[in-house]
């Protein structure tokens, strides 16, 4: 019983911090707007990571630059490392990835250049550049395909030392959070440094917004690998996403390791300049246009601007964010002047929602965020900018860290036992208190109390108040023999909670140590069992499906 | 906790479910209060309820559990129904969405429970006439072919609510012989015949979801 008791809890709160809640949680940490930079934590499985490894084992070959002023690819010292390229959707798992970043960037794949994947033996290395170009070759040549507009790195294996990805211009949001632990001294140097981490993508724009020109702060490094972890090697891979849907035309890899001569004449030709004058029929490639499902007559033939595509992509995005949020609206604190009105409180709600939604699309809208930011938005006067910003700290830094309440058993086991008596489940009394982060379990001024205590000292505050809450009305509770009367008295003692500094002192003083390791470490098996119960019930309805079409 | 007990007060539990904002908190609350409200807060997680009935020769406790109706909460939702008598699945008859999703949460219940629930299918807010999407008929014919029972309400107007809740007492196991014979009253909802279906395409095939 008390298995499930906390299991359906985790499963509630990993709702919140969608969808895989382990240590191994896939989330997305804003890094800098200046560039605009994003990690996506966990992007890539593990398995993904090797697959990609494994297919670029049997390919590289040594990487070249482009010549800034020929537009032409050649070796060069400044990048020391070994590549391979991929095709767009060679393969079930790539298509998969690349879709997922279409969907990250909100920019549709056929945007993308095929995946390159890079290997960095130690000692190797690519100094500082910018990802877009500006040399008058492909200005002229290529602008058909647009220019590169955003680049996502994929780290594809665990380096110790160095190796780390360094945006030496960028503006760091907030470097007591990002600085990494020991940098090579070329990640030390200047702005802001990625330390590989296997699964983890970096995402910046290498242009501005409107993709009319390169953003000079999106300058770039791969420090020297130092020290890489097992195969002594770092293997990243690159995706970069042009502006205009790419046509493949511009393909130096393709140009440099996958083509073969397939006319005779083809020697003479290459050294008649057709190479560049007449790419098209020297490639015999095959127009990505025909296949393409993302192509330009779905997006209208002649206009392949991309921010027609992206907007109306974000658009729906938006749109669905917004339906849904939008029921919610209504009743976010129904009795609330400000929160209520449709035209200030519900309008500012949606646009913080909305907001929060794209900003990162793995939480997207969550039911108990709209009380959240309701009581944050009065709290800070109104300030939409800053209730999102609240948000944003509050899901990504201060909660995504474990969360389980059996330590109702270790710290107030009478009650645990008499609680399991009844059938109430720990999730029955607590879902809204770590969905809402008791926003609509308290009356806000005592909920305000509790988040000034949460973004102060994080989130095992969260834990703090609600053992406090249990342990201080625990006799009362072990006379209620329903759990359904046991949750209504919960529920309406808290809901006139106006004086919660007494409940405060006993969170901080009356509990105990409370050690957030050992929170996780329990939740990782609890997760798995969970895991375990719902694939049981996914096979179960299969089942069941299965019979009720064999019958008709 | 068996509904075949003799005690004078058996208790049964009843669990709502349904998509967001369909009106099972209001039902709820029609029920227990006979009011209505515009504005009623988000249920989040789940919230619970407990009201005697008063029936011919016999008085039975309700225990009533509402929950949340988003997707993603759907997780919490099986330990619900997991000792329940009655599963209540509403839906908003001006939201064709949450009347096909009905599907998928009877599903929900069957795979908990087997046969040993009783079910209701209640298409809600029949007082919003002119935004029906979904027929009386269609709700019916669904109902039938899922073998639940039906009937379709007004929380706001409090349309068939006392209706349903007597339909409820009337199934619950070890009730069969005592009201079944009594034909229930129903409210006459008028309203519907002459604005059936503002969507005019035929109902889809049941669910196939595999999910």
């Amino acid at each position: 019983m008390s298995m499930r008791l906390a299991s359906s809890l985790i499963v509630a709160l990993s709702a919140y911090v969608l969808s895989v809640p382990t240590a191994a949680s896939r989330r997305i940490e804003t890094i800098s707007w200046n560039p605009r930079a994003f990690v996506h934590h966990n992007f890539l499985t593990e398995a993904e990571c090797d697959h990609l490894v494994h297919i670029g084992t049997q390919r590289v070959s040594r990487s070249l630059v482009v010549d800034s002023a020929t537009g032409q690819s050649k070796l060069d010292d400044i990048r020391t490392s070994y590549g391979a390229a991929f095709s767009r959707a060679e393969d079930p798992v790539i298509a998969e990835i690349e879709e997922r970043i279409a969907e990250w960037t909100h920019i549709p794949p056929a945007h993308g250049e095929p995946i390159q994947i890079l290997r960095y033996e130690n000692g190797q290395k690519y100094d500082a550049h910018w990802d877009w170009f500006d040399d008058p070759v492909h200005h002229k040549m290529y602008l058909s395909d647009g220019n590169r507009y955003a680049t996502v790195l994929l780290y594809l294996s665990e380096v110790e030392e160095g190796g780390e990805t360094n945006l030496p211009l960028a503006d760091p949001i907030d470097l007591s959070v990002q600085a990494i632990e020991n940098p090579s001294p070329c990640a030390a140097k200047m702005g802001l440094s990625i330390k590989p981490r296997k699964g983890d993508a970096l995402l910046f724009f290498d242009m501005d917004i409107q993709g009319s020109k390169g953003d000079r702060k999106a300058l770039h490094a791969s420090c020297p690998t130092l020290k890489a972890r097992a195969t002594g090697m770092k293997w990243t891979a690159t995706k970069w996403i042009h502006n205009k849907v790419y046509m493949g035309k511009y393909d130096p890899m393709r140009m440099a390791a996958k083509c073969e001569d397939a006319a005779s004449d083809c020697a003479s030709r290459v050294a008649a300049g057709e190479c560049t004058s007449n790419m098209d029929k020297m490639m015999n490639q095959n127009d990505p246009r025909d296949t393409d499902p993302w192509d330009r007559q779905k997006m209208g033939k002649g206009n392949n601007d991309i921010f027609m595509v992206a907007h109306s992509v974000i658009f729906l995005a938006i749109a669905t964010a917004v339906t849904v949020a939008d029921a919610d609206l209504p009743r976010t604190f129904p009795g609330h002047p400000y929160l209520s009105c449709a035209e200030t409180g519900q309008a500012a709600m949606r646009r913080i929602l909305t907001a929060y939604s794209l900003h990162n699309p793995l939480v997207g809208y969550c039911q108990g965020l709209n009380f959240v930011a309701g009581v944050i938005l009065v709290a800070v006067d109104r300030d939409e900018e800053l209730t999102f910003w609240l948000l944003a700290a509050l899901i990504e830094r201060i909660l995504y860290q474990g969360k389980d309440l059996d330590l109702v058993a270790e710290k107030i086991p009478k009650l645990s036992e008499h609680m399991a008596r009844i059938g109430c489940e720990i999730s029955l009394i607590a879902t809204d208190w770590f969905l809402t982060v008791f926003c609509v379990s308290l009356p806000s001024e005592s909920a305000c109390r509790v988040l000034d205590a949460l973004f102060h000292e994080g989130a095992k505050v969260l834990f703090r108040v609600a053992l406090a809450l249990l342990h201080s009305v625990e006799p009362q509770l072990l006379k209620i023999d329903n759990a359904g009367e046991f949750m209504r008295w919960v529920k309406e003692y808290m809901a006139g909670l106006h004086h919660i500094d007494p409940l405060m002192t006993v969170a901080f003083e009356g509990i105990g140590s409370l050690s957030l390791s050992a929170v996780d470490a329990v939740r990782k098996v609890k997760e798995q069992e969970v895991r375990a119960l719902m694939e049981q019930r996914r096979q179960a309805r299969n089942q069941q499906q299965n019979r009720s079409a064999a019958r008709t | 906790m068996s509904g075949t007990t003799t005690s004078p007060l058996a208790k049964y539990k009843l669990v709502f479910l349904g998509d967001q904002s369909v009106g099972k908190t209001s039902i709820i609350t029609r029920f227990m209060y006979d009011k209505f409200d515009n504005t009623y807060q988000a249920t989040i997680g789940i919230d619970f309820l407990s009201k005697t009935m008063y029936l011919e020769d016999r008085t039975v406790r309700l225990q009533l559990w509402d929950t949340a109706g988003q997707e993603r909460f759907r997780s919490l939702i099986p330990s619900y129904i997991r000792d329940s008598s009655v599963a209540v699945v509403v839906y908003d008859i001006t939201n064709r969405q949450s009347f096909l999703n009905t599907a998928r949460w009877i599903q929900e219940v069957r795979t908990e429970r087997g046969n040993d629930v009783i079910i209701f299918l209640v298409g809600n807010k029949t007082d919003l006439i002119d935004k029906r999407q979904v027929s009386i008929e269609e709700g019916d014919a669904k109902a039938r072919e899922l073998n639940v029972h039906f009937i379709e309400t007004s929380a706001k107007a409090g349309l068939n609510i006392k209706a349903l809740f007597r339909k409820i007492a009337a199934s619950l196991p070890g009730m069969e012989s005592v009201t079944q014979n009594k034909q229930e009253q129903m409210e006459e909802v008028k309203l519907t015949t002459s604005t059936v279906t503002l969507d005019a395409k035929p109902p889809p095939p049941a669910s196939t979801c595999s999910c």
